[in-house]
């Protein structure tokens, strides 16, 4: 257990040189300008965890840039430490990316003033299905670059992002009109909230799993 | 048990290379240097030992028993280049690594950084070859290891950095219960430091043993173009032929079945390793 508490701090270590202050004020600029065009936050919500989605990925990057995966071995670590390790840092890094796009919805929110509560409500929904979303999407993206490596997998495993940022100019398109919005949708969502909730975690938790068992049985056969 | 490490029958199959039945064992207390050419199989042996590829067939046996990716805990390791982030600054590779060792010593760390003059928050991509070298060394030597497995640390470095590390392996020798295994292809640096000598070549062990006894089993030998008959060029290891004669290495045991009029000599370690490469080769 220590091995992989210890294997999720080494991950973050690895990313921290890639989390620079230019990094994070592009991120949070290009958030706050689409918090204040559009007509709620769940946007900037929806592109903060987006960008989580895909920094959480870089400790491949750097680990096949230094040979990271040999000295996991020489620091004793399993395979299977370091692929339940690198699930873990996703998804911590993810609920990180959601609490970091929250707190900025609300200061957006304070300066715009308005509709404070349901806007709110919105982004916290926004927050959780996002991070089903992108953890689905990561569930989809691990294994692909446990198998191949991060460089060349790069080309597919990116293929599931681009296919939600499609989605989700289609979503917007097909419901552009004023009988079927957004905030119907989510109306709709918290008609049914358990249901719906309990659909969408039990999704996740089947994704992660079998998305997990693939990474091992691909990570187990690679050599450094 | 007088071994800290025993390589036994050790196989690995790739495409273009294979690892045949490596076989070899490092006393407690002294320096093996594990020699051969590029491509050899030095650094597949290695990462078999330390478990970060699978073996075909064969098996290690480190401090006494089979070894499992725990060992690793007691052995301390330099690769060639660091497995550090390049974005990582000295002080971070601490961070990073210090967790996984229970006998990690944050003053001897902090203690080698100062004698090496590393600057903590000097960043690895930043520092020479000789610094990321010892960075490593201390490293591996801030954890209490028992055996210190180096892949080709010296490649590169000037004479002056090249001494400074044989130095400190022959340091870390003094405690009998301490070995390293050094693998190079820079002979001259074991010819200083290395009480054993393992040769692999081709993926094959040619020769493992005393340093001395390797260079008693072999001898230079030269001579005119005339001097040989064709039983005798057969004795002759790598033979080159000039136009004033040729030259090669011999068996010791086999001096007696040359002509008296051929020169022989004592040979060093590179010699033998280009000559046996030849030999190999015109095998082939």
């Amino acid at each position: 257990m220590s091995k992989l508490r210890e294997f999720v701090r080494l991950d973050f270590l690895t990313v921290k040189p890639y989390m620079t202050l230019k990094n994070l004020i592009i991120c949070t600029a290009v958030a706050i300008f689409m918090a204040f065009t559009s007509a709620s936050p769940s946007a900037a919500v929806s592109l903060l965890m987006v960008f989580g989605t895909i920094y959480a990925t870089y400790p491949f990057a750097a680990g096949e840039k230094s040979g990271l995966d040999a000295l996991y071995a020489t620091l004793s670590v399993k395979r299977g430490t370091v692929v339940l390790g690198r699930y873990l840092f996703a998804q911590i890094f993810l609920a990180l990316a959601g609490f970091f796009a929250l707190f900025l919805s609300v200061a957006v929110l304070q300066f715009k003033g308005g509709v404070y509560g349901s806007a709110m409500n919105e982004a916290f929904i926004t927050a959780i299905a996002m991070f089903l979303l992108c953890g689905i999407l990561q569930a989809v993206q691990l294994p692909m670059i446990f198998k191949m490596g991060y460089i060349k997998s790069r080309l597919f495993a990116n293929l599931p992002l681009i296919a939600l940022g499609l989605m989700g100019m289609l979503v917007l398109l097909m419901f552009n009109d004023d009988d079927v919005n957004l905030s119907n949708i989510f109306g709709r969502i918290e008609a049914y909230p358990l249901a719906v909730v309990g659909i969408a975690v039990a999704a996740w938790l089947v994704c992660m799993f079998v998305s997990y068992k693939l990474s091992l049985a691909f990570y187990k056969k690679r050599e450094f | 048990m007088n071994n800290i490490l025993e390589v036994r029958g050790l196989c690995k199959n790739y495409s273009s290379f294979a690892l045949k039945d490596v076989a070899f064992d490092v006393p407690y207390g002294y320096i093996m240097g594990f020699i051969g050419p590029n491509g050899a199989g030095k650094t597949t042996t290695l990462k078999l030992i330390l478990n970060i590829i699978k073996p075909d067939s064969g098996g290690v046996s480190v401090f006494g028993r089979e070894s499992s990716l725990a060992q690793n805990e007691d052995i301390g390791v330099v690769m060639d280049s660091p497995m550090y982030v390049d974005d990582w600054t000295v002080a971070d590779v601490e961070k990073a690594i210090s967790p996984f060792y229970r006998q990690w010593d944050k003053s001897l760390y902090a203690g080698y950084i100062k004698r090496f003059g590393l600057d903590p928050k000097k960043k690895v991509k930043e520092l020479s070859r000789g610094m990321k070298v010892k960075l490593q060394i201390a490293a591996a030597l801030s954890h209490n290891a028992r055996l210190l497995i180096l892949d080709e640390p010296t490649s590169g470095l000037d004479p002056v950095a090249r001494d400074e590390i044989c130095d400190l392996l022959r340091e870390f020798v003094t405690d009998e219960d301490k070995s390293v295994l050094f693998s190079t292809h820079i002979t001259s640096d074991l010819e200083k430091t290395a009480d054993y000598i393992t040769l692999i070549m081709d993926g094959g062990i040619m020769f493992t043993g005393a340093k001395d006894d390797l260079l008693e089993t072999y001898a230079r030998v030269t001579g005119g173009p005339d001097d040989l008959n064709a039983e005798q060029k057969k004795l002759v290891i790598g033979r080159r032929e000039h136009g004033t004669g040729f030259e090669g290495m011999v068996e010791t045991a086999n001096i007696n079945k040359l002509p008296k009029d051929v020169l022989t000599e004592d040979i060093s370690l590179e010699e033998i390793i280009i000559f046996m490469n030849k030999g190999v080769q015109i095998h082939e």
